[in-house]
């Protein structure tokens, strides 16, 4: 467990730069956006705090959107709703023991079912405040929809590698 | 963690939110256009309902001056429409009867200030007396009918003995041209007279209209005063008629006063 706790910051922050070459070079089309944050903010140990996760979600969306060369602010001010939301996500669908013993969650553990709806329901709540903050009223309903549905589902995909990563040492 | 430090700590996580969001929301509106004109109209409708709010609040605390102004509203407008009220009364009672020219015949326009209707002996009290050219003996009327006799006046008021009292007889006719006869009223109901010596000979038929006759210095001619309902025959030789008034003198308001300019003339000519 402490193995994991060392490596964690580690591993973060070279997932934040991974995220940093995926808006700098993969951009796919205009209905996707891909992205990895929502799930490393998750996966930030439980025993810290919302605060303190907060805080992080902030500076990581303030990086990615400073250094990915996008309009800063956006990443920073979908990101920090998910780390407020980030313990109600796990209490509900992984389970009150979690918060309550400040244990790690991980595929094996906890199951990709239970996971998968973790991921998807910070996933969704952050391309809803990027889109919408996004478009800023220039697009019509469908296309934003259409565009968190695409990214969600995209970005659920490569979510599950980054967690996989991030939370694969508990599993030793 | 004990209830008061849980408020605090979600207190702290939804302070540190709203910062956070804020600061992310400045960095969004100073780095995109598009942001900076979608946030600017969020403020916009945000300031909107706050003063809206505020507004609805402000107008609520200010009700009650607003029902005092109100109030006052309403007795300056209730003065007005009465003020108004007096006038349209003014025009109509001149505008009620409007009698054909004569030169013998002049008539007054006048409301009724007072009058019984439930006693044997009725009378009626209007408003138009010595100042206006009102003297006693002169008939009062409306266009329904002979409604009295002007008994006693004042400078600005006149007493008049309704018809409506044993007291009075009207001389009327059958018809325009019809025979002449005393009517008076029959002291059981409001609306009803009796027509006495009408000759037997006379045909009179329910229905027919009885009119002044102008046998009088008091009333003009053919001013219609009621319909005949019923007949008997009194004494062998003279009909009993009875006459449904057209009058209702329960809802008398404004009368005319007849003034007849021959009227000393004829008095006089009487005494000789």
């Amino acid at each position: 467990m402490k193995k994991t706790v060392h490596n964690f910051p580690v591993l973060f922050m070279l997932l934040v730069f991974a995220q940093m070459i995926i808006s700098n070079y993969f951009n796919f089309s205009m209905f996707v956006t891909l992205s990895i944050l929502p799930a490393i903010v998750i996966c930030i140990p439980v025993s810290v705090s919302t605060l303190v996760c907060m805080t992080i979600g902030f500076a990581t969306g303030l990086a990615v959107d400073v250094m990915a060369d996008g309009v800063i602010g956006l990443n920073a001010l979908a990101l920090v709703p998910v780390a407020l939301f980030r313990r109600m996500f796990i209490r509900i669908f992984l389970g009150e023991d979690i918060i309550n013993r400040n244990e790690n969650f991980s595929l094996k553990k906890n199951g990709i079912a239970r996971i998968s709806l973790v991921m998807i329901c910070s996933i969704v709540l952050f391309f809803g405040i990027y889109v919408t903050a996004e478009c800023a009223g220039t697009r019509p309903s469908w296309f934003c929809i259409s565009k968190i549905a695409a990214s969600t589902a995209v970005s659920y995909i490569v979510s599950l590698v980054a967690v996989n990563i991030l939370t694969s040492k508990d599993r030793q | 963690m004990s209830g008061k430090g849980n408020i605090y700590h979600y207190l702290t996580n939804a302070l540190v939110f709203i910062i956070l969001e804020a600061g992310a929301l400045v960095m969004l509106y100073f780095s995109g256009p598009l942001q900076n004109i979608w946030i600017m109209k969020g403020v916009h409708a945000f300031m909107g309902t706050i003063w809206g709010g505020s507004e609805s609040v402000k107008y609520y605390f200010s009700l009650k001056g607003e029902n005092r102004r109100l109030v006052e509203d309403n007795d300056r407008l209730t003065g007005e429409l009465r003020h108004y009220k007096s006038i349209l009364d003014k025009i109509r009672e001149q505008e009620r009867f409007t009698w054909p020219s004569s030169d013998r015949y002049r008539y007054i326009p006048a409301s009724v200030v007072k009058m019984s209707h439930n006693r044997q002996h009725n009378y009626i009290i209007v408003n138009k007396g010595s100042e206006d050219g009102v003297r006693e003996r002169t008939g009062v009327i409306t266009t329904d009918g002979a409604v009295g006799i002007i008994s006693a006046v004042s400078r600005h008021y006149s007493y008049a003995i309704a018809f409506t009292n044993p007291e009075i007889a009207i001389s009327a006719r059958i018809g325009h041209e019809g025979a002449v006869g005393t009517m008076t009223w029959d002291g059981m109901s409001a609306k009803g007279a009796v027509l006495n010596e009408i000759p037997c000979h006379i045909q009179a038929e329910p229905g027919d209209t009885v009119y002044t006759s102008g046998f009088s210095v008091i009333f003009p001619p053919d001013i219609p005063l009621g319909t005949i309902v019923d007949k008997k025959l009194k004494n062998g030789a003279t009909y009993e008629i009875k006459v449904s008034l057209f009058e209702d003198f329960r809802e008398i308001r404004y009368v005319s006063i007849v003034c007849d300019s021959d009227f000393d003339e004829i008095e006089e000519l009487e005494k000789r």
